[in-house]
């Protein structure tokens, strides 16, 4: 699966929807789900089919900015790649 | 401790327009009457939500028999569940359709006997396939995750592959290929239902290919 290119806009997949509660929030979709926390949830919250996945890397960078941006970047793009491949985002 | 349920299956109705010889509901099925009421169910699906239940899977018998699967729907959309109806199909036009979805049906498991109509519809004991074939598209043109599941068994798995082929064409989110359980009416045919050794071994090659 190609990973996704600064143009993209990330959203949740047809049928994946967000559940549980605030303090365990999950991602449902057919036959499953998964929890997702902290950074992974920082992520999914931005990827709305607005935010582009450029903007989603630059505020994960301006939060983790002890980070390696780099390494950031790669590391969202891996984490949607993985995420498009379950069907889960599309961008 | 255990931990809490994830999934509920919920039986809303025996009802079902389908005959097929593999049915795994009981040969002695619970008649409309003694269906439990819209208020029962919407209260064990807020109930169900409150237990940390995730996922609702609607069937039955064909859950589109009730009137209230709208209102059910919305009920546990409400109550935070992600909601599967598991159907045939029959019983659902459009216009239903759209409201189903837009009472917060999540994912639609459409089932197919076959990929050749007379077999199917033989099978089914019903005119069934033509119905899902359109419903299939109009399905696609919503916003809802959409599975389509096969039935296989002796008599249908010889062609395995030409049915994949025709699903594929259905542009499904995801295909599932399930045999038969050997409950109810499909206990009673088993003999005819059964595949053969040689049969398993080669659909075992044929989904691995796919």
């Amino acid at each position: 699966m190609p990973w996704p290119i600064d143009s993209s806009r990330p959203k949740l997949a047809a049928g994946c929807r967000w559940g549980g509660s605030d303090e365990e929030k999950m991602i449902l979709f057919p036959e499953g789900a998964i929890k997702v926390q902290t950074t992974g949830r920082r992520i999914l919250e931005r990827c709305d089919g607005q935010n582009t996945f450029r903007e989603i890397v630059e505020a994960l960078q301006a939060h983790y900015s002890a980070s390696e941006p780099a390494k950031i970047r790669d590391d969202v793009a891996r984490f949607l790649e993985q995420l498009h491949q379950k069907r889960i985002v599309d961008y | 401790m255990l931990s809490n349920p994830l999934a509920l299956i919920a039986e809303i109705t025996h009802r079902c327009p389908l005959h097929c010889v593999y049915c795994s509901n009981p040969l002695q099925m619970a008649a409309a009457k003694s269906e439990l009421s819209t208020e029962e169910w919407l209260r064990v699906f807020r109930q169900a939500g409150e237990l940390g239940v995730l996922h609702l899977h609607l069937t039955g018998g064909e859950p589109l028999a009730r009137a209230d699967l709208t209102e059910l729907i919305d009920g546990a959309h409400a109550a935070n569940l992600y909601t599967n109806l598991i159907t045939s199909g029959i019983g659902l036009s459009t216009t239903r359709l759209t409201a189903l979805v837009n009472a917060g049906l999540d994912h639609i498991q459409l089932s197919f006997q076959d990929s050749r109509e007379d077999t199917a519809n033989w099978i089914a004991g019903t005119r069934a396939h033509a119905h899902k074939v359109e419903l299939a598209k109009a399905i696609r043109k919503h916003r809802v995750a959409f599975t389509i599941n096969l039935v296989v068994h002796r008599q249908n798995l010889d062609h395995l592959p030409e049915m994949i082929f025709f699903i594929e064409q259905l542009a499904p989110d995801r295909m599932e290929i399930a045999h038969a359980q050997y409950y109810g009416w499909a206990l009673q045919n088993r003999a005819a239902l059964l595949p053969t050794r040689a049969q398993l071994d080669k659909a075992v090659e044929v989904v691995a290919a796919a």
